[in-house]
């Protein structure tokens, strides 16, 4: 009797200490996530003046030559705002582009400031098995 | 007592000499543990490893292609199939790590993959647009 009554009390109390965990988690997220978007609402706003700036030095021609015939989906963005017919000219949009993913990702994972892995929003998908209840 | 005293004078020594390593150029150290199938990874090392082992892999070839100059879509595919075969053969064969413990093959080979593509894209048309035209 007497072990069963402290078990249901150790249960009890991980429960309480389970929940306070989860409310600071949330409470900590709610934070982050106001953070990254201001800054997230900075950089994008440079982001775009930038590229504006950029699209208008170079509108209508092309920066590099494509060493490659690019698929129709790519050849969207590298022949945008280009006239002709060939394919392999590039234009700004698509080398912004590159630079940008390229660049960027590196940089940050450089520097330490990349997202830790799982952070990722698909990975909360497989939500897992509540330690409350087992 | 004096035991106590003599061990942590030791250990204050070893860590200093460690820092001193870390401060400076990369130490020898760390290139080591990037051969060595006996060191102990965790997954967000590893994954780092990886990582930049992919952008070095694509910088080089991107490099490599556009002064050739290597031509046509083929070129990219054969870039994809070097590049995750020197990842594969890296952790499988050098490393010899058990991938189901960091996440299986597909989450180790993905591990920079896209950024490692969009740089060998950027190298090769650079150094093909500024080298040949």
């Amino acid at each position: 009797m007497k072990t069963d009554t402290a078990k249901i009390t150790t249960k009890k109390s991980k429960t309480k200490k389970i929940d306070r965990v989860e409310s600071s988690l949330k409470e900590s997220s709610r934070d982050l996530s106001l953070f990254k978007f201001k800054s997230g609402a900075v950089v994008a706003l440079v982001l775009i003046v930038v590229f504006g700036l950029l699209n208008s030095l170079f509108e209508g021609k092309a920066v590099a030559k494509l060493p490659f015939q690019p698929i129709t989906l790519v050849m969207k963005m590298s022949h945008r705002g280009l006239s002709g017919t060939d394919s392999t000219d590039c234009s700004m949009a698509f080398l912004y582009f590159l630079c940008s993913i390229s660049i960027r990702t590196n940089l940050q994972k450089f520097l330490g400031f990349s997202p830790p892995r799982g952070s990722a929003p698909g990975a909360g998908f497989l939500p897992l098995p509540d330690p409350k209840t087992n | 007592m004096k035991e106590g005293k003599s061990a942590g004078k030791l250990n204050n020594s070893n860590n200093q000499q460690q820092h001193q390593h870390q401060n400076g150029h990369f130490s020898p150290f760390k290139f080591a543990k990037l051969l060595d199938p006996e060191a102990s990874w965790d997954k967000d090392q590893l994954g780092d490893a990886l990582h930049w082992i992919r952008q070095v892999v694509a910088l080089v070839c991107g490099l490599l292609w556009g002064t050739i100059p290597l031509v046509g879509g083929i070129w990219i595919g054969l870039f994809l199939l070097i590049s995750s075969g020197i990842i594969y053969g890296y952790y499988a064969m050098i490393l010899k790590i058990d991938e189901e413990d960091f996440g299986g093959h597909s989450t180790l080979l993905q591990e920079g993959l896209f950024a490692s593509i969009t740089l060998f894209l950027l190298s090769w048309i650079l150094v093909y647009s500024l080298a040949h035209f």
